[in-house]
């Protein structure tokens, strides 16, 4: 692909047809990564990037805005330079007219002090044009390499990056995504720098270079899917960590090992150094040992302690802000301040505990054989009392000792320890699930209106979503009126919310209602859905092939029991039959068991998730599932007048 | 540039109070009077807002706020946020963070502040900028204390001056006060004042001031909190923007400072004049060409903010627009009317208060009122209205953003208020027609939605988005429980009115549930209706924007074998609010049901909303009512 050049058939194409309904089209997308030497100033990394974009109509018109960030801040800057930008277009006679941008066209905004970024929009885009761009970020900091991806939100007909990396720097690469690469390979050349001796004169060196070029071709647009996990997770994309860097004149070790990482992180100043110190919480510290001789209730007071004490300034990082002392002194900090203190704490009150680092959902799952400390950007705190095992985060003042919040649930997490037995994953969602019980007893009315007792008990993340919808509204009457309209005729009277903020408990709303499902005349013939529609009425598994797992976050279970008492002078005519539906390999089941006495109707029905995820080949199984569950769900009792 | 009641704390309000010490005891939450604390999130304590005109067309605003954090609902107000453009100067006096027993206890240096840029997604360039500190609370309540001053280079208007600054905010001490030693001619216009306001006036200063305001609250279907707070809207009769300088003493006056703005931007290259000419020369009617020249423009532009100083009100050169070929409401809309003008057609440059902003917009008080420029082409006795900003709009439709209201059309030499069209019941609908049918392989349905006037709002980005997408939307948005989409196909229509027609291909799974011989099914395949919130002691008047009607007709062919047991039918009416109908029949072979729905606009007392409530409610269930079949013994 070379700058300016352009095959004429590419302004007549009128559609992509593997993806006829794409707006634009990524002809190609090229970055070229290497390093340059200066005898002056020494490495420096360069990223070129050449990119060419058809676009077909006013849906791709967005890919001609450009916004180029970088880093501006301190000794170690990045530059943006070398921006090129033409349109190509053709005019009345179907000759190519091109239009090159004007550097008076080109912004600089100043994002903040440390950040600024190039923006331009390529001139003269419209329906038809083929455009392309190429610019050079030259950095200082040359023990980083941006991301690149190879997927984007239009279809691409490749993409290529060579990156080409001198043999001081070792870096490690993760590859995301599901696409495989058509090319694939490494291999070396040489380039000779010059270093300065301490005499002042200079002495050639012969230096190795490693090349990596990886090839896409035909990459399909990326689009979001219900249940899915974070879409950066999914983006085919190379992440770069340095791991070690070994110039001849300098020498600096990275990472490499997880027994490294961990002894790093526990000299490190703004890691393990703090909790070597003493705890800052010294005061309290005593009062828990001698109130709570038990553990496991010391462990309890000791992380509401901190819960209670701390404010979570919604900040992430595996590092500290300053140190735990001021930490505790302010009140507030990051997760990391935050569950430092609290391992800190922990130990002081002869509690064995020590920090987990993690990758919170939204940034990104780990792959366990990748030792990338980058990847990581969470803390929590583990605490051990005899073989029991405890993972505590004491951000979240609506959450207990036994719940991390959902972010955290992603895999697992890396114990930071000083014990060589113990530096080991740990997987951070074990033996737990949400769940659900409607309990209900309920009046059928002559007209078909229904009125009852109903009781709802919700665990865990069930528990915590509602409490957050309760605590979003102003008043808890405010959240009954929100909760009445999710449910056509469902008018509440009288109701009750118990422990909404106590995450140890489940929550659990009881309230006196009525179904208003008729227009109030007397009826001969009554038909009542005995679940009320309570439970799954759609399902929200409307495509037929799905690319990405459904994920779940944790297993759960859903149960919804219903005591029926039919009117007087009325008698049952019909009821659904009892059914049992079941996923494959014990993933779930559905029980909807349901059984008459005199005037009173049993029914139970219960749903049960096994897993927190369902992988993509399991897709039809969770669809056809919840379509028999929807259907069975919406089947009626017959009352006839007698 | 938006003229608007902004519900954040606005960088832009500002004042003058006694600096130097504020004592413990003035501060403490235990002096907010009960009436003021229950039920509302935030409180402001005393705010005072100072304009100071200094008389060379300048001006210093100024904010003093100590403002109650009652709990974490009202933390997004105690955030330091100043929004300002490059080249104004902000001053800081006081920033510091108090607690409950109104003792000082954080000091915020300007050092900690951070100072961003407030440019938005397509935004290439902007002057805007946000300072901006985060405040994470310890407890609740807080108190934050924020005096500093912003001083403004131009005077063409000032931010409206708001009692209240959030809802669920009471109000013990509030004042604006103006400084005008100069005696700059000033229009002032108080809306919603109430009697507790004093208003102290000397030659050169006036104040008002607001005491002890209840909580605000918020309600569905209410009309816009900037319709029901108190508020001072103060504008500069004589106006100047770096060298433009006008009278905005009417709308005539003002739109001809505005058409300055723009005097000498609407040539366009000879070649593009010939192009255009030769583009329309075919054309049946004038009507005929402004489309052309609407399609093309749909075609060759995008939206793109690029605004330095007067960029921010002024329109770039046509030529330059053409060239580049994108541009903000002002250059897109300013080139339109030079394109048109290039074959002949007449048509003006329109300046407008978008979406809710309509609500704010005083007739009487001429001034910059306006946040968005669209296209008035007046064609004998029908005029058209273009949005040019976007590329999938249907040629001639405003939507909510622009329909029914005051627009400023921009004259050769003036400006002339006028209304833009309203979208009546006969505008605004949604009508279907399906048919569903059984056969071994199971139920299918095929059909036609269309939609019209505000109905289409939504249908208008989902017809322009890629299949992927369209199928993601009209999962969502059919009312069926359990479907596979199997063909759909959007039809833009767009004449004599536009309408987007959906044609639809289905694959219905349980449309029919049930076993022992007896089916039932629901027949409202896509319009449920949705009953609102029963609010149990209503505050505020019911206000329902505008009316609409739908219209849907459903065929079942009958399963073999099968008789009806029970046909739904129904009828709900409330004059004042609408009507709901169901009409099943049963011929040999198949039934028809043909419902309607009709919401009409208007404003009612709060006290009619319970009824309100009622008759969505009945019109609910009337709708939810099944078709039962029954097996033939």
């Amino acid at each position: 692909m070379k700058y300016g050049k352009i095959d004429p058939a590419l302004l007549s194409m009128k559609q992509y047809d593997a993806d006829t309904s794409a707006g634009a089209l990524i002809l190609g997308d090229i970055g070229d990564i290497s390093y340059n030497y200066d005898e002056k100033t020494g490495f420096t990394v360069e990223l070129v990037r050449h990119v060419r974009i058809k676009v077909f109509n006013s849906k791709g018109f967005h890919t001609a805005n450009f916004k180029i960030p970088y880093y501006t801040s301190g000794d170690l800057k990045e530059k943006v330079s070398r921006i090129k930008a033409t349109a190509y277009n053709l005019d009345a006679g179907n000759k190519i007219v091109e239009t090159d941008i004007d550097k008076a066209n080109i912004f600089t905004e100043e994002i903040s002090s440390k950040e600024r970024s190039q923006n331009f929009s390529v001139p003269n885009v419209k329906n038809g044009t083929v455009f392309e761009v190429e610019y050079h970020i030259i950095s200082d900091i040359i023990w980083e390499i941006r991301t690149w991806e190879f997927q984007s939100t239009v279809p691409s007909l490749f993409n290529e990056l060579r990156v080409s990396i001198p043999e001081y720097f070792i870096f490690k690469t993760l590859m995301k995504g599901y696409l495989t690469p058509v090319v694939s390979d490494v291999t070396n050349d040489t380039q000779t720098i010059f270093i300065t001796n301490d005499d002042g004169s200079k002495s050639p060196i012969l230096c190795n270079n490693l090349t990596k070029k990886l090839k896409f071709e035909n990459i399909p647009a990326l689009k979001e899917e219900p249940y899915m996990n974070a879409i950066s997770n999914y983006i085919s994309s190379i992440e770069f960590e340095i791991a070690s860097v070994n110039l001849p004149f300098t020498k600096k070790d990275y990472t490499t090992t997880w027994e490294k990482i961990s002894y790093n992180l526990w000299n490190d100043e703004d890691f393990g150094t703090q909790l070597k110190r003493n705890c800052p919480i010294k005061e309290e510290a005593e009062m828990l040992k001698t109130a709570y001789p038990d553990p496991k209730e010391r462990m309890i007071k000791a992380f509401e302690l901190i819960r209670n004490s701390m404010t979570f300034n919604d900040r992430y990082g595996i590092y500290i802000t300053k140190t735990l002392r001021k930490a505790w002194e302010d009140k507030k900090g990051k997760a990391s301040d935050i569950n430092l203190l609290l391992v800190s704490l922990l130990n002081e009150i002869g509690i064995e505990a020590d920090p987990v680092i993690l990758s919170t959902r939204k940034n990104g799952i780990l792959h366990p054989a990748q030792i990338m400390l980058t990847k990581f950007n969470y803390v929590i705190a583990e605490a051990r009392i005899g073989t029991e095992k405890f993972l505590l985060d004491a951000t979240d003042k609506k959450l207990s000792f036994s719940l991390l919040p959902e972010r955290c649930l992603n895999g697992k997490g890396r114990r930071i320890t000083q014990t060589p037995d113990l530096n080991d994953w740990v997987p951070l969602s074990v033996n737990q699930q949400n769940e659900r019980l409607l309990y209900m007893q309920t009046t059928v009315k002559p007209d078909g209106n229904i009125s009852g007792d109903f009781n709802l008990m919700e665990t865990m993340y069930f528990a915590y979503d509602r409490a957050e919808l309760i605590k979003e509204e102003n008043s808890d009457e405010d959240y009954i009126t929100e909760f009445e309209s999710e449910t056509n005729g469902l008018q509440i009277n009288e109701f009750t919310i118990e422990n909404i903020d106590d995450r140890s408990q489940p929550l659990v709303m009881k309230y006196k209602a009525d179904y208003l499902l008729s227009d109030g005349s007397i009826k001969d013939i009554i038909y009542v859905n005995p679940t009320l529609g309570e439970g799954i009425t759609s399902n929200p598994f409307t495509t037929e092939i799905r690319e990405f797992p459904v994920d779940f976050i944790l297993p759960w279970s859903s149960k919804i029991i219903n005591t029926i008492t039919i009117p007087d002078g009325y008698t049952i005519a019909e009821m659904p039959k009892n059914a049992v539906i079941s996923l494959p390999d014990q993933l779930g089941n559905y029980r909807y068991t349901i059984g008459a006495t005199g005037n009173q109707i049993q029914l139970m029905c219960v749903v049960n998730i096994r897993t927190s995820q369902i992988i993509s080949a399991n897709y039809p199984d969770i669809r056809e599932f919840y379509s028999r569950i929807v259907a069975k769900n919406a089947e009626m009792v017959v009352l006839k007048k007698i | 540039m938006r003229h608007i009641f902004c519900f954040i704390l606005n960088g832009l309000l500002g004042f003058i109070t006694i600096t130097g010490q504020v004592s413990a005891q003035e501060l403490a939450v235990s002096n907010i009077p009960e009436t003021l604390l229950r039920g509302a999130n935030s409180v402001v304590r005393d705010r005072a807002v100072t304009i100071s005109l200094t008389g060379d067309g300048q001006y210093i605003h100024r904010e003093s706020i100590k403002l109650t954090i009652i709990n974490e609902k009202a933390l997004d107000l105690a955030h330091l946020k100043i929004f300002y453009n490059t080249g104004e100067k902000v001053v800081f006096r006081t920033a510091a963070v108090f607690n409950s027993d109104g003792v000082k206890i954080k000091s915020i240096k300007q050092s900690d502040m951070a100072d961003y840029s407030a440019a938005g997604a397509s935004t290439i360039y902007s002057d805007a900028r946000v300072i901006y500190y985060q405040i994470v609370p310890v407890s609740y309540p807080f108190t934050v204390f924020y005096d500093y001053e912003i001083a403004y280079n131009n005077l063409y208007f000032f931010e409206t001056f708001s009692s209240y600054i959030s809802d669920y905010q009471s109000v013990e001490n509030s004042s604006l006060t103006i400084i005008n030693t100069a005696g700059i001619p000033l229009s002032i216009k108080k809306q919603n004042i109430p009697e507790n306001v004093r208003i102290a006036e000397s030659e050169a200063t006036e104040t008002w001031k607001f005491s002890n305001l209840p909580p605000l609250t918020d309600e569905p279907l209410m009309p816009q909190l900037v319709e029901v707070v108190p508020l001072i809207r103060v504008a500069p009769v004589y106006i100047k923007y770096d060298n433009f300088e006008g009278r905005s003493d009417s709308w005539a006056n003002y739109g001809k400072w505005i058409a300055r703005l723009s005097t000498g931007r609407k040539s366009l290259g000879v070649s593009t004049v010939s192009m255009l000419n030769q583009m329309t020369s075919k054309a049946s009617s004038q009507r005929e060409k402004v489309r052309i020249i609407y399609k093309y423009l749909q075609s060759k532009t995008h939206y793109i903010s690029i605004s330095l100083g007067i960029g921010s009100i002024q329109p770039h050169e046509a030529f330059s627009v053409d060239e580049l070929g994108y541009g903000d409401c002002k250059d897109l809309s300013n080139y339109m009317v030079s394109m048109l003008d290039a074959v002949g057609i007449k048509s003006y440059y329109t300046i407008v208060n978008s979406g809710e902003g309509q609500y704010s917009f005083q007739k009487d008080q001429p001034g910059h009122q306006f946040d968005h420029a669209i296209v008035c082409v007046p064609l004998g006795n029908d005029t058209t209205w273009l949005e040019c900003t976007s590329q999938i709009s249907p040629f001639g439709y405003l939507g909510t953003f622009t329909d029914n209201r005051n627009v400023l059309v921009i004259k050769d030499d003036s400006g002339e208020l006028v209304r833009t069209p309203e979208y009546t019941i006969n505008d605004n609908y949604i009508n279907s027609r399906i048919v569903v049918d059984h056969s071994a392989d199971g139920t299918a349905a095929h059909g036609t939605i269309s939609f019209s006037g505000l109905m289409m709002d939504d249908e208008v980005f989902a017809a322009n988005k890629n299949t992927k997408d369209q199928i993601a939307w009209l999962n969502k948005r059919l009312d069926i429980k359990d479907f596979t989409l199997i063909n759909h196909r959007y039809n833009i229509l767009e004449d004599p009115k536009p309408v987007i027609r959906l044609d639809v291909e289905l694959a219905l799974k349980s449309f029919f549930t049930g076993a022992n011989g007896r089916l039932f099914a629901s027949l409202n395949l896509n319009n449920m209706i949705d009953v609102p919130a029963r609010v149990r002691s209503r505050k505020h008047q019911l206000y329902i924007p505008y009316s609409y009607q739908s219209s849907d007709t459903v065929t079942v062919n009958m399963p073999a074998g099968y008789k009806p047991e029970q046909l739904p039918v129904s009828s709900v009416n409330d004059e004042r609010f609408g009507s709901y109908s169901m009409k099943t029949v049963y011929e040999e072979g198949y039934i028809i049901c043909i419902r309607k729905f009709e919401l009409f606009k208007g404003t009612h007392a709060p006290e009619e909303y319970n009824a309100f409530y009622e008759f969505m409610q009945k019109a609910a269930i009337a709708d939810s009512k099944q078709l039962v079949l029954i097996q033939e013994p």
